[in-house]
């Protein structure tokens, strides 16, 4: 920023009709709140680029130019960026600039391959850059960040886990039975596995033999994000919800309702290696804690999408 | 509450617009993680949102039941369930049968939840504090027991709007009851089970219970838990029964359907304690008074089956039990009487060994005798009836008092000779009198045949105790007796014959009291005799009477002469030692015979006069002979009273006052031939003997040592020569009487000058003033009735 304000040009990007725009919050790295407008793929990028000079001066470039770009940033071995899309216009040839200028730019119909994401060791980010080469100095150059959702995403994944023991259909229904000997047995039943981002998680909980004393059951989501090749692969888990559906302890025969609603959450749909960068999975994790703190539990995937 | 609250402004802001606001808010607050406070949020909006209008009603509450089921604490459990039935008790669907049926299902469903998370508390926590346990789950088990208590409204309610095409009644026979019991069965809990069957039981209204009755009782009662006490649970169902008592409980064979029952229960678990059986037994027989009051039968039953089958012949300390078991129809019964006839019923007691436990049920039996009133007994049948119960009272009587095991908490009270007794026992010995004045029999002479019977039988089975029975049993017979006979003619020649058998029954009767308690109770059988003599001298049987009289004379002389007793101030005319008292109740006695010959009668005033002068004390010597003065001058006032044969024989003692009516009354005296006495127109007087007795009565106040003394009887004798003037004696002439007032007023003179210390003044003061008020009463007769003229005062 202290560059920024040294910097004798002071450059705006705007975009079409922002106003109407839908935006989106996202937590930057400092953990405050940035509003960023959404964009489709597919969507033409349009706007305007205005630069003025300070105090009235004159400053001399080379050229100015306008880029999209797209690139996935990852932070396992030191930071990493790499492009996967880059787009680039001229908008203005070598010259003075001594008033304030604008400069439209549109970049049509751009495919966007994959949604925006922040995550710890990964980011996937897209934005407008302006730069205006000079002579002397460094080039000035200012960016716009948009936000990326996809419509709906087929998605990748067919919608099963491998990590889901003893299921039935493979279809929708989870059912698992699972248990520690002599000690606890509980079956559990999801309606699916596949779920939408406002989806709900409905489902119940079967206690068959219960001689632990619990003292109550969560429901946990997790995202795992994996960033890298398998062997040098890093792994970060972070529980985005707990959810207690459980208080006290149950007998045996009783069925405990399960209901998430998915909606409130800021969840990321599952992405599987996305351009063999990273990957972002989501858990369901039934968790079981007795009156020594001990914990139990059973995790198994979910598919989610936009 | 803050939710709440919240919601509720929510909710008129809703009516402005924004349909589904209470909608979003319902699923808004189930993304709290927390469970507890999860659920008291959607149970605060849902029924918010219930309602409002177009509300799914239905579903809201089926989801927030079904939600409910997260929170398996049993504390928080019970209290979040508890709060859902209370915010959603008036908003349950009834408008329809279907949405009755789902109210229905909603309320017996949170009811089995709840009474699972109440069960489930007992076996919380750690083991030492399973007392604590069991008082928190009391503590709480009104909110479990508030769920019936809405059914029972829901029912109410559905019954009152007709909607549906079954009764109530039916709705909760076919799909209330068995789901609600067999929850209750299945908890094997004993609190929970006793509690909720009682509440079942308070809150259903009684046409319910009748139409599960059976069901209740055989398929319920029987399956709770072993050790859970049915009696009570029994008990409540029918005091509940009997206070509703409508007219189709009496058409239901109440009474079989329990008695099914427990033989069902005996059959199936044979250890039940004999407390359980005797409460159980207790209640039927209150059943079958209320509903069946005239069936004996059903009683019958009741104690055939208690003396058969329950009592054990070693088990003396559960015997109170079946004494209870006695005592509650005897309470209750309105005919004690024929609860005493059914023949089980006395099977039953006589199985009872201990004579505490028999006296404790004689005493409520006799209490309740007691209270039928107007009811006799006419033969002998029905004395052998009440008396095979009350024999116990006469023979085994405990009257001894322990004082090792009493410690002196009762109250004793000391009898004649010297034994402690209780106040309960002579309470028990008078309510046995008085259940001697209700023997009768179809007429006089049968009621005295009755007693006498009654007497044989039970009373002198203990001899120590016919002290306290015989005088009634005696003065009972001689009131029949008096009355008998007196209704039958004189020509009639049985009547000697039966009058004589009669009274040497008495005779007998006193005699045998007499025998056994000589030592410390003579006077009561001297009193009876004295009094058998009066009543066969009102009979005009003068051999029978002088027989009597010659045994109370006997009595005396063995017994009662030597003095016992002080009358502790010798001054007082009223007092006197037990042999003056008893000497002054024969004369008054003889005064008043009219039926003797002149010869017999003499022999008798003669020993009496004789009894007095020879008494201990100078002053009762003196006082006597000149009482006994009389019984040789007959009074018409007497004779009078004489001829109304209703004199009760009991006015025995304070012959004073009657003097000191005769002294107030003596104007009357002009009267005095005009007696109608059929055998004896002449009154027996005899002048010169009353002067003898006034003579000697004078020497013997002479011959006192104390002065003051020996002045005051020269006053009382003054008295009485004054009397004897009025009585128109001729020897106590004036003369005599101024001779006397001289006497007296000289040896008055003589201590007026000395005594002048307080008490000895006091002493003279008093004699002084007893003189003076006797010359003034002279005096005033002079001059209004123109009497004792010629006393020099």
């Amino acid at each position: 920023m202290s560059l920024f304000f040294r910097a004798p040009l002071e450059i705006d990007i705007r975009f079409d009709s922002e106003e109407s725009r839908k935006y989106v919050d996202v937590k930057t790295t400092q953990g405050r709140l940035e509003k960023l407008p959404i964009y489709k793929d597919g969507e033409t990028v349009k706007g305007n680029v205005t630069i003025r000079t300070k105090d009235g001066r004159k400053v001399d470039h080379f050229g100015v130019k306008v880029q999209l770009l797209g690139v996935i940033e990852t932070n396992s071995d030191g930071l990493q960026v790499s492009e996967f899309l880059s787009l680039a216009t001229e908008l203005a040839a070598p010259s003075q600039i001594s008033r304030p200028e604008t400069y439209p730019f549109e970049f049509k119909n751009v495919e966007k391959q994959y949604e925006s994401y922040r995550g710890k060791n990964a980011r996937l980010r897209y934005y407008v850059k302006v730069v205006v080469s000079r002579k002397s100095a460094s080039e000035i150059t200012r960016e716009k960040e948009m936000w990326v959702y996809h419509d709906t995403s087929e998605a990748e994944g067919n919608g099963t886990s491998s990590l889901v023991a003893n299921k039935d259909k493979p279809k929708s229904t989870v059912k698992m039975d699972v248990g520690i000997e002599d000690c606890l047995h509980i079956e559990f039943e999801y309606l699916k596995s596949r779920f939408s981002l406002k989806d709900v998680i409905v489902g119940r909980i079967y206690f068959l033999l219960v001689r632990l004393k619990i003292k109550h059951m969560e429901l946990l989501l997790i995202r795992r994000e994996t960033v890298g090749a398998p062997p040098n692969a890093i792994t970060d888990s972070e529980t985005l919800v707990r959810f207690e559906i459980m208080d006290g302890a149950p007998v045996k025969g009783e069925t405990i309702p399960i209901r998430l609603f998915l909606g409130g959450f800021d969840l990321t749909p599952t992405y599987r290696d996305v351009n063999k960068k990273f990957s972002t999975r989501t858990y369901l994790s039934l968790v079981l804690i007795d009156e020594d703190a001990r914990r139990y539990f059973k995790q198994s995937e979910i598919i989610l999408y936009r | 509450m803050l939710y709440l609250l919240v919601s509720h402004n929510n909710k008129s802001k809703r009516l402005e617009g924004s349909s589904s606001f209470l909608a979003d808010l319902y699923e808004l607050v189930q993304y709290s993680g927390n469970i507890v406070p999860r659920l008291y949020m959607m149970i605060a909006i849902g029924t918010t949102y219930m309602g409002t209008t177009d509300a799914p009603t239905k579903e809201l509450m089926k989801d927030m039941i079904e939600m409910c089921r997260g929170v398996q604490h049993p504390i928080r459990g019970l209290f979040l369930r508890y709060y859902l039935s209370q915010r959603i008790k008036n908003l349950l669907p009834m408008s329809s049968e279907k949405d009755f049926n789902e109210t229905v299902s909603f309320l017996v469903l949170n009811f089995i939840e709840m009474n699972k998370l109440w069960v489930r508390l007992q076996h919380q926590g750690h083991s030492s504090e399973r007392e604590l346990r069991h008082r928190e789950r009391k503590e709480l088990r009104i909110l479990v027991g508030l769920n019936l208590v809405r059914l029972s409204q829901v029912l109410d309610e559905y019954t009152d709007s007709h909607t549906g095409s079954v009764s109530g009644v039916e709705l909760y026979r076919d799909n209330i009851f068995p789901v609600i019991t067999d929850q209750i069965i299945q908890c094997r809990d004993l609190l929970a089970q006793s509690y909720l069957v009682d509440v079942l039981i308070q809150i259903f209204p009684d046409e319910m219970h009748l139409a599960t009755l059976h069901p209740l009782l055989n398929e319920v009662f029987v399956r709770l838990h072993p050790h859970l006490r049915k009696s009570e649970l029994v008990t409540s169902l029918i005091d509940r029964l009997i206070n509703g008592s409508s007219e189709e409980m009496k058409l239901a064979n109440l009474f079989e359907t329990f008695w099914d029952f427990y033989l069902q229960l005996v059959k199936l678990d044979s250890d039940i304690p004999s407390e359980e059986h005797s409460q159980l037994l207790q209640v039927f027989i209150k059943l079958s008074l209320t509903f069946d009051p005239e069936n004996y039968d059903n009683l019958n039953q009741i104690f055939q089956h208690a003396s058969q089958k329950l009592i054990r012949k070693d088990a003396a300390d559960e015997e109170s039990l079946w004494v209870d078991l006695m005592t509650v129809p005897v309470r209750f019964f309105p005919l004690v009487i024929e609860l005493l006839l059914l023949p089980f019923f006395h099977k039953l007691f006589e199985n009872i060994t201990s004579p505490q436990l028999k006296r404790q049920l004689g005493v409520e039996i006799l209490d309740k005798l007691l209270a039928s009133k107007g009811t006799t007994y006419q033969s002998s049948d029905e004395i052998d009836a009440i008396f095979k119960y009350l024999q116990v009272l006469v023979v085994e009587t405990g009257s001894e008092v322990n004082t090792a095991k009493d410690l002196g908490v009762t109250l004793s009270i000391k009898v004649g000779d010297d034994s402690m007794v209780s106040q309960a026992f002579l309470d028990v010995q008078e309510k046995l009198c008085k259940i001697i004045h209700f023997v009768d029999g179809s007429d006089h002479l049968k009621a005295v045949s009755n007693l006498l019977y009654l007497r044989k039988k039970y009373l002198n089975k203990n001899l120590k105790n016919i002290v306290y029975t015989y005088p009634t049993l005696v003065q009972r017979i001689l009131m029949k007796l008096r009355l008998g006979l007196a209704k039958k003619n004189d020509d009639d020649e049985n009547k000697e014959l039966v009058l004589t058998s009669n009274f040497k029954n008495v005779a007998m009767v006193i005699d045998e009291l007499y025998q056994h308690h000589a030592e410390y109770n003579a006077e009561i059988a001297l009193k009876l005799n004295v009094n058998a003599a009066s009543v066969a001298d009102q009979m005009n049987q003068e051999k029978i009477a002088y027989e009597f009289f010659t045994q109370a004379f006997t009595v005396y002389e063995e017994s009662l002469s030597t003095g016992r007793g002080t009358g502790l101030n010798a001054h007082d005319s009223m007092g006197g030692s037990v042999s003056y008292q008893l000497v002054v109740m024969i004369a008054n006695k003889l005064a008043s015979l009219r039926h003797f010959s002149r010869e017999n009668y003499e022999s008798l005033i003669t020993k009496n006069t004789m009894y007095g002068s020879r008494l201990l004390k100078k002053q009762d010597q003196c006082r006597l002979v000149y009482l006994c003065g009389h019984l040789w001058w007959w009074c018409e006032l007497l004779t009078l009273v004489s001829e109304t044969m209703n004199e009760d024989n009991e006015r025995i003692e304070h012959d004073e006052s009657k003097e000191e009516a005769e002294n107030e009354e003596k104007g009357e005296d002009d009267t005095k031939e005009n007696d109608t006495k059929s055998e004896k127109p002449k009154l027996y007087r005899d002048p010169k003997r009353v002067l003898e007795c006034l003579q000697k009565a004078l020497r013997i106040a002479d011959s006192c040592m104390d002065p003051y003394l020996s002045v005051r009887l020269f006053v009382e004798v003054l008295n009485r020569c004054l009397e004897f003037h009025i009585y128109g004696n001729e020897l106590v002439d004036l003369r005599y009487i101024n001779g006397l007032i001289e006497l007296i007023r000289t040896n008055l003179d003589n201590l007026a000058d000395d005594g002048v210390d307080g008490n000895e003044r006091q002493l003279y003061y008093s004699i002084r003033a007893y003189y003076d008020r006797t010359l003034h009463y002279i005096e005033e007769q002079q001059y209004l009735e123109a009497q004792f003229v010629g006393v020099v005062i």
